[in-house]
């Protein structure tokens, strides 16, 4: 086309052409759900924001919605079945088998993720890790985050988790389990301020969601911080009235602060809500504990009495240690060494709890050695236990192995090594700076130290 | 691009510039909840927190500058655009948990969110958006006036992006996108700021030359070739321009390349540092740019222009330079960068001043009015309101004071002096502002009054010569004025002329516009000596002519050299001069008149004198001789005639000799050649009795007295005894014979060589002789006679002349003279005499021959 004026046009109607079908093409939305109905999209989305807030008892009501207005919805049913899985397999198993059913109308992603549920529930853990890794590395899809950290987690690889969860929050800052499990993986590492920021995030997200609050106290009350930490819990336990855990940390702040009467409270009612099993055992120790500590050696019994009445492992096999520690503290050091040795180890075949068990009862050994005046043994039984790695604690564990490194420290004192019992008092304020058994061990070690 | 696209290119820059400020400015008043919060709009992983609009939600919130919004709503948030999203879920007035940033933890907060509105209300932003549209205003006025200058584009193109720097790069953000295509488009200017700011110090007032590799004088040694090379690059070469310009891309690319890959760009306001760093330098360059031009310019007047904007953009600039780039650079302290940007209004202020005050880049201004009408107003406003206070103060308590009327009475009277003061302020003004015009009104008035009394050409021609250049500031002019010879010769150079009848003189007859030489040249091409005449005056530096015309005819006209600014000649230089023109025109024709007067005086001086001399040359008497009667006489054809006689008497008495001459031209030096011709005849008769051998000798001396002139000359030796008449004719008619008895009339036999004398250097006279007898009459005359014409241009003619003669012969002498003169009128009629006739009558009566 020779005429400049008509070359023109023709370029600008190519321009505009080109520019109204690229327009069209990023307008028009692109199908990312398979359903029928606008309504029922809009339930799943809802719940798996809800999901994602771990909120979820409101996650499972929208996706039940969802269902209910597309019961071929395979991505509803899918979490749904994954919400239900725990308390009803065979239900779940069901909600999965009609999913499946949609398969052929699924888009690619949608195939992947039923494929997922569906060898997660079998247990085919290698096909449901390799479908996972495409759904990550794909879709960048949340579940396969999940189920991916999930089973880094119980295989004991806690930095592969950590690594999972972080790749999934650069890709969806709103990713609260990530922001949840980061922040319990930095205060295993006594990464305390760490910890507390992923928990903020994560309660900013979930503001009606106690769990985060009681993390966040949790954490709190480890870094010292006891002020700060009631006040989460207390909020925690005004979204969740009957959240144990979040009083047996409440009964653990008010003891950092020294107010030891509320701290048993808290304890009394964390013991009387857990149903039973090793959280309502770890509940009546810190009561024990707490007895112990103000020297009521008949609340001490007491406790032993309630634990012993309660006839549950591992409560049942703990008692003669708790009753050797009590005597040893009575001043009965025979006695206590004597029941030591009728120390069996609880039946069952619960190797989760195992190691602790053992490394606890090491630790007790070690204070009985202590009262007995036998600061070497009591020193290499609390260092060996202190030296286990074992598996990631719970933050109360945490409390106590500072409560045997302050003791470890007394024994190192009393062993003349004052410069080795000053490094473990610092550890331990490093971690919390206002932990009372730490301060008490370092008013005693300062005391030998200018007596020598 | 030719001028007009690149006038279309400028103004579309220009509108779209303007566009995207309104449009960032009514964006403002758009209903969107906004918390308060100036984001720096480049941060991720949070926003980060630049201001906090006073008294907004943010504020009350506690959210500080620095702090990092990580969490809005429920949802955490790491863009600006995530940010925006989830504000827009809330209504205004909503309170909104946030989650911030701080070092060490996150601190939630709950914001409430208000109108966005309000963000306008920020005084300091007013007043950059002020100062952005003071900017526009100022370029957009002098783009208009002088669309086509290259500076002007310059600074037009840098008005633009002072706007969009003042107006979107330091707009107080929001996270809505529109802040986001604002703010980039105000640190994409800031990043071109620089380039131009540059740019235009270095063409303004022109273009920077720098000389210091140029040789003083042809003896000295050339400069190194670097430093030469360095000379042609630093001026204004195509090189530096595209250095000057791509400098701030690359940095701009070099930061957002940082940018994607994830590395931290250090920012300032906002704004990448970078770009700072960039303005600082360019602005340190650009003022030494200025502060040359404000130190070598050759005009005064156009040094004092450059000073103060140079003084204005100092005073604009450096608080920039220290509260805005060094501090916070150097010292990470961005708290006074607003004090570094608050002075930057002296610049447009400066600039605003300087095109008013001196019409800087040549602006012609229209303000000149306004300004003149405000004052006044300002003025009477100041005494309507003083006369309303002192009467209010006069007749405090009466009922006068709160009277209505009485007020209007006031204004009734104040009103009728607006004409008055309008009048007084127009002088003032003039002088401060318009100085340019009111000393161009002043230079009129004093060389219209100089010139008008002058009544020397010479004087009036120097005078415009050196007014003229020294009031424009020229660097030089030239006056072409008429000579004797039909030209238009310079005044200063007789030798650089042009010819009255040129096509260059018919062409400036026609107006007293002042004309370029280059389109003069054009337009003249074909007539040879008018081109090459204008390339003679370009090639010596001339650029302009101005005729001086009085009543279509040209008086003379001036030639003259570009001002010494370079600046183009504005209207009012034309107009001006164009005033010159026709006050020179009436005085150039005052004094040539006065001068031809005093001409005309000393002509007519000068005729008497040689009537004097001529009449002397008549003789007082006939002589007296026996058998000899004469009779003679001369009538002049003007003032004064060429032709006389006279009678050369000699010691012996046997001879007589009788010349006559017609000198052709009729002035004091025809009457001196007559004188000289005389004495020549008068000596050589002495010497030589032969006629013609008299007159060869006597040629060859007239020739050699003048050149191109001819004298005709008769001699005639007598000897009354034996009547025998020898003579020589050169160039005069043959005396006519009438013989005794009835012998009718004919002429004298003619010599062989009758040429005039003087005509050539040697002619061979001969002598012819004749014998005369009694009763002869002889009538010598001038071909005044023969060739004396009538209204049908008929020469009275020798045949008429010969009727006459034969009809009016008798002895009386004076009565044949009166009836052949009687004839030559009647054939005459009213025509005027076109020659002399000058005659004498000889008659031989019986006593003759002895």
């Amino acid at each position: 086309v020779k005429n400049r004026k008509i070359r023109g046009a023709l370029l600008a109607v190519g321009v505009i052409g080109a520019a109204a079908v690229a327009a069209a093409l990023w307008l028009v939305p692109r199908r990312t759900l398979t359903t029928t109905s606008a309504s029922a999209r809009r339930d799943y989305l809802a719940g798996m924001e809800d999901m994602q807030r771990v909120y979820l008892r409101d996650a499972e009501q929208r996706f039940e919605s969802a269902v209910s207005k597309d019961p071929d919805f395979a991505m509803a049913l899918v979490a749904l079945a994954y919400l239900r899985e725990p308390a009803d397999p065979k239900g779940a198993r069901e909600l999965l088998a009609r999913a499946d059913r949609m398969r052929d109308r699924l888009l690619p992603r949608e195939k992947l993720i039923v494929e997922l549920a569906q060898a997660d529930v079998r247990g085919n853990w290698q096909e449901a890790g390799r479908v996972a890794q495409i759904l990550k590395d794909e879709y960048e899809e949340p579940r396969a985050y999940m189920y991916l950290a999930k089973r880094a987690t119980e295989q004991g690889q806690t930095s592969a988790a950590e690594a999972i969860y972080r790749e999934w929050l650069e890709n969806d800052p709103n990713a609260a389990p990530a922001y949840n499990y980061l922040g319990y993986a930095a205060a295993y590492r006594g990464d305390f301020d760490t910890a507390i920021a992923n928990l903020k995030k994560y309660a900013f997200m979930a503001p009606d969601e106690a769990n985060p609050f009681d993390s966040l106290g949790e954490i709190q009350c480890a870094a010292g911080r006891y002020d700060e930490a009631i006040a989460e819990l207390e909020r925690a336990i005004r979204i969740k009235p009957d959240f144990e855990a979040a009083y047996e940390h409440l009964g653990l702040a008010f003891e950092g602060k020294g107010d030891l009467r509320a701290a048993r409270a808290n304890f009394e009612k964390a013991y009387a809500m857990y149903p039973g099993g090793y959280p309502k055992f770890l509940a009546g120790y810190q009561l024990y504990l707490l007895a112990l500590r103000q020297k009521d050696f008949a609340a001490a019994r007491d406790v032993i009495a309630r634990l012993t009445q309660l006839g549950q492992e591992p409560a049942r096999s703990a008692i003669p240690f708790l009753e050797a520690a009590l005597e040893s503290e009575e001043g009965h050091y025979q006695e206590a060494l004597a029941r030591l040795a009728e120390f069996r180890a609880p039946p069952g075949d619960d190797s989760k709890y195992a190691s602790d068990y053992e490394q606890s009862l090491r630790l007790l050994h070690g204070r009985i050695e202590f009262n007995a005046g036998h600061y070497r043994a009591a020193a290499e039984l609390i260092s060996s236990a202190l030296a286990d790695p074992g598996r990631n604690r719970s933050i109360s564990e945490m409390l106590g192995m500072m409560r045997y490194r302050a003791l470890l420290a007394r024994a190192l004192a009393h062993l003349g090594d004052l410069p080795g019992a000053e490094r473990l008092i610092q550890v331990n304020r490093r971690i919390n700076p206002n932990y009372p058994e730490t301060t008490e061990a370092a008013a005693e070690i300062a005391g030998m130290a200018r007596g020598k | 691009l030719n001028l007009r696209a690149r006038r279309t290119l400028l103004l579309v820059i220009g509108f779209s510039g303007l566009a995207i400020a309104v449009a960032s400015l009514a964006d403002m008043f758009v209903r969107r909840p906004s918390d308060g919060v100036v984001p720096y709009p480049y941060g991720r992983g949070g926003i980060l927190v630049r201001e906090v609009a006073h008294a907004s939600g943010a504020a009350a919130a506690g959210i500080r500058p620095n702090d990092r919004i990580i969490g809005i709503g429920r949802k955490m948030v790491s863009t600006p655009a995530e940010a925006s999203r989830e504000l827009l879920r809330f209504r205004i007035g909503a309170r909104v948990p946030y989650l911030i940033q701080r070092p060490g933890e996150p601190y939630p907060a709950t914001v409430q969110v208000r109108l966005s509105g309000q963000r306008l209300g920020d005084p300091t932003y007013l007043y950059e958006a002020i100062i952005g549209f003071l900017f526009f205003g100022i370029g957009y006025f002098v783009f208009r006036r002088r669309p086509d200058d290259d500076a002007v584009a310059i600074f037009f193109v840098l008005c633009v992006l002072f706007l969009l720097f003042f107006v979107c790069r330091l707009r107080p953000s929001s996270y809505w996108w529109i802040d986001v295509f604002v703010q980039n488009t105000g640190t994409i200017s800031l990043f071109l700021l620089p380039a131009v700011f540059l740019h235009f110090f270095l063409v303004f007032p022109r273009p920077k030359r720098l000389r210091f590799a140029d040789r003083e004088s042809e003896t000295d040694p050339p400069a190194p070739a670097w430093l030469r090379a360095l000379q042609e690059f630093l001026n204004g070469s195509r090189l530096l321009y595209a250095l000057i310009y791509a400098i701030p891309p690359i940095v701009f690319i070099a930061d957002l390349r940082r940018e994607i890959l994830g590395r931290p760009v250090a920012m300032l306001s906002g704004a990448p540092l970078s770009s700072w760093v960039l303005l600082g330098d360019y602005l340190v360059l650009g003022l030494a740019a200025l502060a040359h031009s404000a130190f070598i310019l050759p005009d005064p007047r156009e040094r004092r222009q450059v000073m103060q904007v140079f003084a204005g953009t100092i005073l604009g600039t450096l608080p920039l330079l220290v509260f805005g780039i060094i501090f916070p650079s150097a010292f990470h302290n961005d708290a006074y960068v607003f004090w570094g940007i608050a002075p930057m209004i002296f610049i447009p202020l400066t600039f605003a001043y300087a095109i008013v005050r001196f019409q800087l880049l040549n602006v012609r201004v229209i303000v000149r009015r306004s300004i003149l009408y405000t004052a006044t107003t300002a003025v009477i406003f100041a005494l309507y309101a003083g006369a309303i206070a002192a009467a209010n103060a006069f007749f405090s308590g009466s009922r006068l004071s709160s009277s209505k009327p009485f007020v209007f009475g006031i204004f009734l009277v104040v009103i009728p002096l607006f004409e008055y003061f309008r009048r007084r302020l127009q002088t003032p003004i003039d002088k401060l502002f318009f100085r340019e015009k009111y000393d161009y009104q002043r230079a009129v008035l004093e060389i219209s009054e100089a010139v008008a009394g002058q009544l020397d050409i010479a004087r009036v021609a120097d005078y415009l010569t050196a007014q003229i250049p020294s009031v424009m500031r020229l660097s030089g002019a030239e006056i072409f004025l008429p000579d004797r010879e039909g030209h238009f010769a310079a005044r200063g150079d007789r030798e650089e002329r042009i010819s009255r009848r040129s096509g260059l003189a018919q062409y400036l007859r026609g107006s007293a516009a002042p004309r370029d030489t280059g389109p003069l040249r054009g337009e003249l091409w074909a007539d040879r000596e008018s081109r090459e005449f204008l390339a003679e005056l370009e090639g010596r530096g001339f650029q302009l002519l101005l005729p001086i015309v009085y009543r279509e005819k040209l008086m003379a006209f001036m030639a003259l050299k570009p001002k010494l600014s370079e600046e183009k000649f504005s209207r009012d230089d034309l107009v001006l001069l164009e005033t010159l023109s026709n006050q020179a025109a009436t005085a150039i024709e005052t004094a040539a008149l006065h001068d031809e007067m005093t001409q005309q005086a000393e002509f007519r001086r000068d005729l008497e004198i040689a009537r004097d001399i001529q009449t002397s040359l008549f003789p007082r008497e006939f002589p007296r001789l026996p058998g000899l009667r004469f009779a003679g006489g001369s009538l002049p054809a003007r003032v004064v005639g060429g032709d006389f006689y006279d009678f050369l008497s000699f010691e012996s008495r046997d001879r007589l000799g009788l010349v006559l001459g017609d000198v052709s031209g009729k002035s004091i030096p025809a009457s001196l050649l007559m004188v000289a011709s005389r004495e020549i005849v008068y000596a050589g008769s002495r010497s030589f009795e032969d006629p013609g051998a008299l007159f060869r000798e006597s040629n060859r001396r007239i020739y050699e007295i003048k050149r191109r002139m001819f004298v005709a000359l008769a001699y005639f030796l007598i000897e009354p005894r034996s009547l025998a008449m020898r003579y020589a004719i050169g160039g005069q008619p043959l005396p006519l014979l009438v013989r005794s008895g009835n012998g009718g009339v004919r002429p004298l036999d003619a010599p062989e060589f009758r040429l005039p004398l003087g005509a050539l250097r040697d002619v061979p006279y001969d002598t012819k002789e004749i014998f005369l007898r009694p009763g002869d009459l002889l009538f010598f005359y001038t071909d005044g006679f023969t060739e004396a014409m009538n209204a049908q241009m008929e020469p009275f003619g020798e045949e008429r002349l010969m009727e006459s003669l034969a009809a009016h012969a008798s002895p009386d002498l004076d009565g044949t003279a009166r009836g052949i003169l009687s004839d030559v009128r009647r054939h005459t009629g009213d025509m005027e005499q076109y020659d002399d006739m000058t005659f004498v009558l000889m008659s031989v009566t019986e006593g003759g021959r002895s």
